[in-house]
């Protein structure tokens, strides 16, 4: 799996969709931190740019990759390496890379700017932390998507799909919910809901470390009034735990009784 | 070395291989022919673990492909479409093959067979699809294996290229070497295969020599004993 992971890795390292992912974040944290000034400002601003932007452009690039290396794949696995080394190595470099140049082109802007001296030290942790976590989650959805289907486009279209609904549709959808079952209890379906989306419990995770509640949405607030803080804590970490895992072990189950 | 036992396959509703048993043993040059989408890639894919058959095993060297992947290491296989990493430059290519399967016992004679020490330090991008095709061949050659399984050898090869190649399978079946190929050059199965294995629809419709082949036929060579043997098989299927 190293050999496969320090090859793909280098692949992805040099290309230059990746480079311009990081350049991309760079830009952006720079400007804003030079525009705002005010750290905590900042890190409310770039919690959308984490929330909608790394999914979006971790699952397109990933599904990009994900086809390329679909190209090649059956040169890598006529050497004796078994299928599920290969298929891990690939998921593991894809998810670093996105992981390295996110965190450089986010952390490096924030790191000049004498970020570690100041009170927003660790929200600029959880904010970077949550970054990460939803680049390795949309990684590995890239990967599933990419393996369960052969279409290219058809792929890229359900990669888009899914970002869509996870960001959009689904905060439609609940509103439409709330209001259509406005007297009935809503917090058991609120509490499922919520771990249905991992970008909705980057919100919760982020939004109840800023100190901004009014930013909560629907199923931040249910999750707060139940569980409570810690209690919400280790809900969200419970459902980025099945996220990590669950498209995982779709890709890696795909793969592993697929041709090639 | 090579056991092929009740070989089926389907693509979806589509027969791809039926019934395939094939067994090789001796050292030589083995050629599979048939027209497109006749099951010769799929047979190569099925001894490569990279298609997993519906029924029916293959085994090399007493181990089936399906238990694990250490037979590998005694077959060198080459895959009909070069495609690699487009970032990737040559040399890290073949170090990336030397990675993932060992140190290769022959590379600098093989990479100066055809001509490629010009091109180790270019991206994949940047090569034509001949000189893919040479670093395809490459990283499957390199390597001294008992066992070859070249698909398509030929392809989008220069004349010049095609010649060494050919005297390179001849020097390895000398040495004792199997090596199975597919390919739709006559030529090249007149000159060097010692037996055919003639796929049609899946299933392995001649087995024989060449010369058996043309005499069955009463052609003068092998384009014509093929073309015989097809246009036979299209009456056939008209009556």
């Amino acid at each position: 799996m190293r050999k496969v992971m320090q090859y793909g890795f280098m692949d992805l390292l040099r290309s230059k969709w990746m480079i311009g992912y990081g350049a991309i974040f760079f830009c952006i944290t720079s400007v804003m931190i030079y525009l705002i000034g005010d750290f905590t400002k900042v890190i409310i601003s770039m919690m959308y740019l984490v929330l909608y932007l790394i999914p979006l452009l971790s699952i397109v690039l990933g599904i990009m990759y994900g086809y390329q290396i679909r190209e090649y794949i059956a040169w890598v696995l006529s050497h004796p390496i078994s299928r599920r080394q290969v298929f891990m190595g690939y998921y593991l470099s894809l998810a670093l890379v996105l992981v390295i140049y996110f965190a450089a082109g986010m952390g490096i802007p924030f790191l000049f700017a004498g970020i570690f001296s100041t009170g927003s030290a660790s929200a600029f942790g959880i904010l970077l932390g949550s970054g990460v976590v939803l680049s390795v989650i949309f990684s590995g959805m890239a990967m599933w998507v990419v393996f369960a289907n052969d279409n290219k486009l058809l792929g890229l279209g359900k990669g888009l799909l899914i970002w869509l609904v996870m960001t959009i549709l689904y905060d439609a959808f609940f509103l439409i919910a709330v209001i259509a079952f406005e007297d009935y209890p809503l917090e058991t379906f609120a509490l499922i809901a919520s771990i249905l989306n991992p970008i909705d419990l980057s919100r919760i995770l982020l939004i109840s470390n800023l100190d901004i509640s009014a930013l909560l949405g629907y199923t931040g607030a249910i999750i707060q009034s139940v569980l409570g803080t810690s209690g919400g804590m280790v809900w969200v970490l419970a459902g980025y735990i099945i996220w990590l895992i669950f498209p995982l072990w779709r890709y890696l189950r795909i793969t592993s009784k697929k041709d090639f | 070395m090579i056991e092929i036992k009740q070989l089926h396959k389907a693509y979806r509703h589509r027969q791809v291989l039926h019934c395939i048993d094939m067994t090789i043993k001796k050292a030589g040059i083995y050629a599979i022919l048939g027209p497109n989408g006749s099951g010769k890639t799929t047979l190569l894919k099925i001894c490569m673990g990279l298609v997993l058959p519906d029924n029916g095993d293959v085994y090399i060297n007493h181990e089936s492909v399906r238990a694990s992947n250490q037979y590998r290491k005694l077959v060198s296989y080459l895959p009909q479409i070069a495609r690699f990493p487009d970032n990737l430059k040559v040399q890290e290519l073949l170090r990336l093959t030397e990675l993932l399967r060992g140190k290769a016992q022959r590379k600098e004679a093989i990479i100066e067979m055809f001509g490629l020490a010009p091109y180790l330090q270019q991206s994949f991008r940047n090569l034509s699809g001949g000189t893919q095709q040479k670093v395809n061949l490459t990283t499957c050659l390199m390597y001294d294996a008992p066992l070859f399984l070249l698909d398509e050898p030929t392809a989008a090869l220069d004349p010049v290229s095609q010649l060494r190649l050919k005297e390179f399978l001849l020097k390895e079946k000398q040495r004792g070497k199997i090596i199975v190929l597919t390919t739709h050059v006559p030529h090249l199965v007149q000159t060097v295969a010692d037996e055919i294995y003639f796929l049609l629809s899946g299933k392995i419709h001649f087995h024989g020599t060449v010369d058996q082949l043309v005499d069955a036929y009463q052609a003068s060579d092998i384009e014509e004993a093929i073309a015989k043997l097809l246009m036979h098989q299209q009456e056939k299927i008209k009556v």
